[in-house]
């Protein structure tokens, strides 16, 4: 059960945003994204997604091809995307933005669901003092808690998340970290898309570091000298 | 003016403006999860009410049958109006898709007036059941009216309870908040989206039996409904059920009004004035639920 | 070996040109089989029907009808005229759809008048038509009799060949029903009239009402509603708060529908309810609710009256009653005046028959129509009340098939 993406190519309009990417995650691995802004990391995220089309290359988990695949067909094949502005449904209540990351799963039951609620509010009691408070109510960290619970709650394969920590307290930074670490322990694939690259490597297994469109580094996350080397190829 | 007559009007327009409103809900729901204007939404309650009309005087069902029959064949007719016609066009680019949508739409609705009017005459037609009537001082219900009244309660709550209670209402409500999210969630999009069509239409001719068993239809009569509802929707707010009743609701008392203190011939234009107005004095739209 | 190219070319050309312009004299030439002054070729009458489009449901079945008219005239001998020694000349009709359209009307009406040449016009329906269509006579100077052009402004326009024969005129609309009011025991004393936004009815009312208080009936509200109206409970309230003895509805049978039925659920009481345009179509859509109001009919065939047979049978053979489509008489009588003037003429002499026709006097099944110096007739009508679910002739008491109810137990 392996996530590859071979060779991909993505155009917006004229422009070619992603110029043959190749990319590899087993289970249980943290993959870190890393480059400057506009190198084509959220374009990356949201073409797995389904949201773009790529204009070539192939995409596929355990085997099973995505591309021209509805976002909606491909969530069903067990991937979870937490987009960097969280989609949190505004008007829905805490525990309604729950239920429907339960239409993720394949089989579902009546019982299955209410476990489902009451083990993600066991892990998040802060999202169940306010199961019954609308989406707009929440601080952003606690949007940013219930999005990647509404991920979770689906029992994703892949998790894509981009740009969790941005603008939230150390002390919800951590809280997040600890979060993907234990997706990551169990046997999720995670990619993820961070500007905190120290916090970020803490958690990741390997990186990547893109610059324009292509990888120009790759590296194991558990070694010195990669990261001077990605500290260099991204700050060029 | 006595105050007998004032009363009188109100329930007249109150009668009338759940009607509107019921037509609005529809129109709410299929624009906020498929994002189309469907121009011949008001033409559904229009031709519907023309069968339901023929229907009661060929065969003397009664209305209760007669919507029995018509609402769930207009929910597939919907559903496969949205799944034949309007999807494909979303496959083209959004300005295409948009043009597509309104001609296709303006078009069924021009086909289904005069088709209508071919097949079954462009004259006015009603169900009409004398009732009993109540009279309260100088103030006359019909039994009629009153249960026409209570099926519109009756109908707002139960598509209050399906929005707030079933798997489809929360994806309906997901989806109309935010589309993409939705599918990121794996909300199957074309499901919802072609129930909703079918959902939607069927509220209409629901509305449209309703609505024949006090005022008549004709074939041409759907257009002036359907910028009534887009009045309701704008000033409402889209998926906000409540505020589309009480829109609807006030809508029909001040038709009823300007008929009663200006003139009945000022009443069909009240609702495009009253859009304009909120359109120049709240070019913001309204907050109606701010926790 | 161009150069035969060429000349073979051009002859072809030459060729193609000939045949087209062969093919356009052809079309050009083809109906052009009537000829003025002629004592052996028909008179042909140009005229257009709203078979199509908005006013479809007013012309029922008009095109049957007209060619069952030219053959009634023609089977009874044609028309006869003094220049071909009291021979009958055959009438032949030249009809199109105007598709209820204004410009289409027009575009027909030059048509009949250059390519198909008809030597007289009669017919179009609707002041809306009836308003552009005469411009076209008077370029030509081919007389018009027009049909269901009720509007008085119309004719006032200087025209020298256009006359109509709306039924009834609105000055004359009510004429037998205020008659009746003043007859009546109790006598009314006072009336509301509702009235629908158009033209024509704006007359009406306006025409009626200053009749009604000349007459010492008070008139205690006048209220407007437009054609689209459903809901009719704040007019009826005020109506209601009024309580006249007669609601005078000058209204279009069919914007009317709600309120009849509105009144009734309203339990409005009055002496009478009376509908300035009480229709077979009315009565279809509003079943009983109708029963005892009175209205008006232009004519009845049990009134009898000049050429009464000769209607009976066209509109027997066509399969229509007066009552379900009212606007018959109107459509009959300008082809029977134009035929009429055309015998006074003595021939197929457009001047002649603009002769006949100016300030003229001619018979018709509902009274003698007589045209004013701007070609508008004074045609009155019969009132008329729902009995026992029948049409019934109440007034005036000589032509009358039944007496009037009165007052209306209906709205008691």
């Amino acid at each position: 059960m392996t996530l590859r993406i071979d060779n991909l190519h993505v155009h917006y309009g004229l422009s070619h945003v992603i110029q043959g990417i190749t990319l590899e995650a087993k289970p249980g691995e943290v993959v870190g994204i890393f480059g400057r802004n506009g190198v084509g990391k959220t374009t990356l995220m949201k073409t797995v997604a389904g949201w773009v089309q790529p204009s070539d290359g192939a995409i596929a988990l355990d085997g099973q091809p995505f591309v021209g695949l509805t976002p909606d067909q491909i969530c069903r094949h067990g991937v979870g995307f937490v987009p960097e502005d969280r989609r949190i449904f505004p008007g829905l209540t805490v525990e309604e933005n729950l239920k429907l990351g339960l239409m993720q799963r394949n089989q579902r039951s009546r019982a299955g669901d209410r476990d489902a609620v009451a083990r993600i509010y066991e892990r998040f009691p802060r999202l169940a003092e306010r199961r019954l408070q609308t989406g707009t109510t929440l601080s952003g960290g606690e949007q940013q808690m219930l999005a990647m619970a509404r991920v979770m709650i689906g029992e994703p394969r892949l998790v894509l998340i981009d740009e969790p920590t941005e603008g939230l307290a150390p002390m919800i930074v951590a809280e997040i970290f600890a979060i993907i670490r234990e997706m990551k322990a169990n046997g999720i694939i995670v990619v993820l898309v961070e500007q905190n690259i120290a916090g970020a490597l803490a958690v990741s297994d390997r990186f990547y570091a893109i610059e324009r469109g292509h990888v120009v580094l790759t590296g194991d996350a558990g070694v010195q000298q990669a990261h001077d080397d990605l500290m260099r190829a991204i700050s060029v | 003016m006595s105050v007998d007559v004032v009363l009188q009007v109100v329930v007249g327009g109150v009668l009338l403006g759940g009607l509107y409103a019921l037509v609005a809900f529809g129109l709410s729901l299929i624009y906020g999860v498929v994002r189309i204007l469907n121009f011949a939404h008001g033409t559904i309650l229009a031709v519907v009410g023309v069968m339901a009309s023929v229907m009661f005087a060929s065969w003397q069902l009664s209305p209760v049958l007669i919507a029995l029959i018509l609402v769930p064949g207009v929910f597939v007719i919907g559903a496969l109006f949205y799944r034949g016609l309007l999807r494909p066009l979303e496959r083209r680019s959004p300005l295409e898709a948009t043009i597509g949508t309104v001609l296709v739409t303006v078009g069924a609705l021009l086909i289904l007036s005069d088709v209508t009017a071919v097949l079954a005459g462009p004259m006015q037609r009603n169900i009409l059941l004398r009732a009993p009537v109540i009279e309260v001082g100088d103030i006359i219900i019909s039994i009629t009216q009153l249960a026409i009244l209570a099926a519109i309660v009756v109908l707002t709550l139960a598509i209050h309870v399906i929005l707030k209670t079933t798997w489809f209402g929360l994806a309906v409500r997901a989806v109309t908040q935010e589309p993409v999210a939705a599918e990121l969630c794996g909300a199957r999009s074309l499901g919802i989206k072609t129930l909703t069509f079918g959902v939607g239409s069927a509220t209409v001719a629901m509305a449209a039996v309703l609505y024949v068993l006090t005022f008549p239809v004709d074939p041409y009569m759907g257009f002036g409904l359907t910028v009534k509802a887009f009045t309701i929707i704008v000033v409402g707010g889209i998926g906000n059920l409540p505020g589309a009743l009480i829109v609807g609701v006030l809508l029909g008392v001040a038709e009823g009004l300007v008929g009663l203190f200006w003139g009945p011939e000022w009443s069909p234009a009240i609702s495009v004035v009253l859009l304009l107005l909120i359109l120049v004095a709240f070019p913001a739209g309204f907050r109606w639920r701010r926790a | 070996m161009t150069g035969t190219t060429t000349k073979r070319g051009q002859q072809w050309r030459a060729a193609r040109v000939a045949v087209a312009l062969a093919a356009v004299a052809w079309l050009a030439s083809t109906p052009a089989d009537a000829k003025l002054g002629s004592c052996t070729d028909p008179v042909v009458f140009g005229t257009t029907i709203s078979e199509t489009g908005l006013f479809s449901t007013l012309t029922g079945n008009w095109r049957k009808m007209t060619e069952i008219f030219a053959d009634e005239i023609n089977k009874a001998g044609g028309i006869k005229l003094s220049s071909c020694g009291d021979k009958g000349v055959p009438v032949k009709f030249v009809v199109y759809d105007d598709q209820s359209v204004p410009a289409t009307a027009v575009q027909l009406y030059e048509r009949m008048a250059s390519v198909d040449q008809v030597d007289f016009f009669v017919g179009p329906d609707w002041s809306s038509i009836g308003g552009p269509v005469p411009p076209v006579a008077e370029r030509h100077g081919i007389p018009i009799v027009m049909g269901n052009v009720a509007t008085p402004s119309l004719y006032q326009r200087g025209y020298k060949w256009v006359w109509g024969t709306p039924a009834p005129a609105v000055p004359r609309w009510s004429e037998r029903y205020f008659d009746m009011l003043a007859h009546v025991d109790p006598k009314p004393k006072t009336i509301m009239f509702l009235t629908h936004d158009n033209p024509v009815m704006k007359a009406i009312t306006a025409v009626w009402s200053k009749k009604a208080a000349a007459q010492g009936i008070k008139v205690v509200g006048e209220e407007m509603f437009s054609a689209d109206l459903k809901d009719f409970t704040a007019l009826i309230a005020k109506v209601r708060a009024a309580k006249p003895d007669i609601v005078y509805i000058s209204s279009f049978d069919n914007p009317s529908v709600p309120l009849v039925q509105q009144l009734r659920q309203f339990k409005v009481r009055a002496m009478d309810v009376h509908h300035a345009m009480l229709t077979g179509a009315l009565k279809k859509q509003v079943g009983k609710d109708l029963e005892g109001m009175t209205g008006e009919l232009t004519w009845f065939p049990s009134v009898k009256g000049p050429y009464a047979d000769l209607y009976e049978r066209v509109m027997d053979r066509t399969g229509i009653t007066m009552f379900d489509s009212i606007w018959t008489l109107a459509r009959l009588n300008s082809y029977l005046v134009m035929i009429q003037a055309i015998e006074k003429a003595g021939a197929v002499d457009r001047e002649k028959v603009q002769k006949a026709l100016y300030k003229g006097t001619f018979k018709s099944p509902a009274g003698d129509i007589v045209f004013d110096e701007h070609g508008f007739p004074d045609t009155g009508a019969f009132t008329i009340q729902m009995q026992n679910d029948k049409v019934e002739v109440v007034w005036p008491p000589d032509v009358a098939t039944a007496k009037p109810i009165w007052p209306s137990p209906t709205w008691q």
